[in-house]
């Protein structure tokens, strides 16, 4: 029974027969991702538009802003459709956000970078999660988020790697970013036996458990950090769930 | 049917045009990064304009 999975194509039109369980997890669930997408922007606008080194660099944090806005009005979009209104998040404060990863800022260019390299290689396991999903509307919008989510990791991933290969103090401070978002990048999993993570398995809204995710996003990763010559952190320290 | 949330479509338009504000100016300064560094920083400025008022969400202002 465990394996049973909820096997229907759900359209919007068809939201309303939905069971009570389903529509509060789908419901849920895109507030929460909606306020993971504006949570990033929200981040670092402030500080890394103009303090990100050179016009280049200043150009790739306003598009990448710019994208995850774009995910937001996605996300938000389908929210407001089933009746769900998520426009609230788009003010909150950092401090507010659901995710502990969003309550903070970046201030520094090794932050946004990294940032890149492992926190938004997370929205992409997170987005991973509907394709196929039950819902249809949801499916089909993150065909369409997740090569965007691909360029941000890949410029966060390069230009990681970048500086960390500088050494001396640029890779100490590498190290230490690193450090402090890996942590944070594992709790985005959240707890590993939560119950409502298999409620929405069954529901086929989400195709793995919060472990099962985390152990895959961990295989991906720490090989990475290693070839950019960093240190993988203990994935023990620093973290608030397990 | 469910019944959407008020302002859903006017928000979703709203967002859509900002987006393609900060897209529209990227375009401009990337054109010209090698000829033209007026253009340029005019550009960054646009976006962040753009995205500074995104971030301060006053979302009863814009659908109104």
């Amino acid at each position: 029974m465990a394996d049973e999975r909820y096997d229907q194509k759900v359209e919007l039109e068809d939201f309303d027969q939905q069971d009570p369980e389903y529509k509060d997890l789908l419901s849920r669930i895109l507030t929460i991702q909606a306020d993971c997408e504006i949570g990033g922007p929200h981040l670092y606008v402030e500080d890394m538009i103009g303090g990100a080194p050179g016009r280049t660099n200043q150009l790739v944090v306003a598009r990448t802003a710019a994208e995850e806005i774009d995910h937001f009005r996605k996300m938000a979009f389908m929210a407001g459709q089933i009746g769900t209104d998520v426009s609230h998040v788009l003010k909150w404060s950092n401090e507010k956000r659901y995710v502990e990863a969003f309550r903070t800022h970046i201030r520094t260019w090794e932050d946004f970078a990294v940032f890149g390299f492992l926190v938004d290689r997370v929205g992409k396991f997170q987005l991973d999660e509907f394709l196929g999903c039950s819902y249809q509307p949801l499916d089909r919008a993150v065909r369409t988020m997740l090569p965007e989510e691909e360029g941000h990791i890949d410029f966060g991933t390069t230009t990681s790697a970048e500086l960390a290969a500088k050494g001396g103090e640029q890779k100490e401070r590498m190290q230490n970013s690193v450090n402090y978002w890996y942590a944070k990048s594992l709790d985005m999993f959240g707890n590993s036996n939560s119950w409502r993570s298999g409620r929405f398995r069954y529901w086929g809204i989400k195709r793995r458990s919060n472990e099962q995710a985390r152990e895959e996003y961990m295989a991906e990763v720490n090989p990475l950090i290693e070839k950019a010559g960093l240190q993988v952190p203990d994935p023990n320290e620093g973290r608030l769930y397990f | 049917m469910v019944d959407a949330a008020p302002n859903t479509y006017k928000l979703d338009e709203y967002l859509k045009d900002m987006i393609q504000a900060v897209y529209g100016a990227c375009s401009t300064a990337t054109a010209h990064m090698k000829d033209d560094q007026k253009t340029v920083d005019k550009a960054l400025d646009d976006c962040e304009e753009v995205l500074d008022m995104v971030m301060e969400g006053h979302v009863d202002e814009w659908v109104s």
